[in-house]
């Protein structure tokens, strides 16, 4: 349970449990997983997992991203973004890699590729 | 003057360590790193002691006693700019392993050898702890992070902990890394009753904040524990100090 690599495995990564709400402009180094409430701006340098009971109301910028959860904002993403069934977006999304999965909701303009990643 | 000062606190004085003690002085004069031995009491300035230390060129304050011992005394020796050992005398210290120092021989093998870490120190208002922070009641708490943003819970019976290092006291504690330049600000969801601990555990996760300034405050004033020892009220900033400590390690530590 305590060995060094475990520390460093848990290096500088971000949980938002369910039962938490976030609200405000959160700036984050490392992996984010949100699985609560998220109100305002988020920024990360690493992954960003939003789960199924995530709700956000943000404009979300990421280096890449799962999305399994309800975001109503604009998203920029200069990596992978993947879109799960479960998974809506209510907003613009830029992206240098896009994968949406059967089912999921996408409502707003879409730029992939080269572009998105400027 | 001696370079090493010893804080011997009432535990390692009392009668069932006489023979730990012995060994003690006979193994830091065989490795030449004696020095002034301080008896730990509710009489002594602990402070005061750490002063004179420090004023006379002492560069090596050592806790002998256990983990609380250390916590007590860690903080403290840090402000006078002394490097910081442990000798843990009491079995069973999580410090000591956590450290690499898991009995009293290794303890003063590594203080001869000097293998020293830097680490971090938490700062609660003017007071700085090592290990973690605690805020058994967290009703009507407000909690605001690197004067960026707010974090709120749905949940009644939440438990709120900052943690340096780690809450030692508890069962089954998590680890951080101390060194890291961030405290972890922790909320775990609190269980009220018997079964929700089989049906709620696996979807209930604790949430994980590494952050480097936060503020809390509530309607009525709540207690705060530092290092399960200092009690201060809210309202409170905490922050961290990036390697403000100079601690003496194992080569078998675990952080």
């Amino acid at each position: 349970m305590f060995s060094k690599a475990n520390l460093e495995n848990k290096k500088t990564e971000t949980i938002i449990g369910p039962s938490v709400k976030v609200e405000g402009t959160f700036t984050a180094e490392g992996d984010v997983l949100l699985e609560g409430e998220f109100y305002g701006e988020l920024k990360t340098k690493g992954h960003l997992t939003v789960a199924e009971s995530a709700k956000i109301k943000a404009n979300v910028e990421a280096a890449t991203m799962l999305m399994a959860g309800e975001i109503s904002g604009n998203v920029k993403c200069s990596g992978q973004l993947e879109l799960k069934a479960s998974g809506k977006i209510f907003g613009d999304v830029e992206a240098g890699i896009l994968s949406v999965e059967t089912g999921a909701i996408l409502r707003g303009k879409c730029l992939v590729g080269e572009e998105a990643k400027k | 003057m001696p370079l090493y000062y010893y804080f011997y606190d009432q535990i390692a004085c009392r009668k069932n360590h006489e023979a730990d003690l012995r060994r003690l002085e006979m193994r830091v004069i065989d490795l030449g790193i004696n020095g002034q031995c301080e008896y730990w009491s509710p009489l002594i300035n602990l402070k005061r002691s750490l002063e004179e230390a420090s004023k006379h060129d002492g560069h090596t304050a050592v806790a002998v006693g256990d983990d609380q011992t250390f916590l007590n005394l860690a903080p403290l020796a840090a402000q006078y700019n002394l490097t910081v050992a442990f000798i843990p005398i009491a079995p069973g210290c999580e410090l000591a392993r956590i450290f690499g120092l898991p009995d009293l021989i290794t303890a003063c093998d590594a203080i001869a050898k000097r293998l020293i870490k830097r680490m971090d120190l938490g700062k609660a208002n003017q007071t700085y702890f090592f290990a973690n922070v605690e805020v058994p009641q967290t009703r009507g708490i407000k909690v605001e992070c690197e004067d960026q943003y707010t974090v709120s819970t749905t949940s009644e019976t939440t438990k709120l902990g900052l943690y340096n290092l780690a809450n030692i006291f508890v069962d089954n504690y998590e680890l951080y890394d101390p060194a890291d330049g961030y405290l972890n600000l922790i909320i775990k969801p609190g269980i009220k009753r018997s079964w929700q601990k089989i049906f709620l555990r696996q979807s209930e996760k604790t949430s994980n904040f590494p952050i480097k300034k936060v503020k809390i405050t509530s309607g009525t004033s709540l207690p705060v524990v530092l290092d399960n020892h200092i009690t201060l009220k809210t309202p409170m900033q905490i922050e961290v100090k990036p390697k403000k400590i100079k601690v003496i390690v194992g080569r078998q530590r675990l952080i």
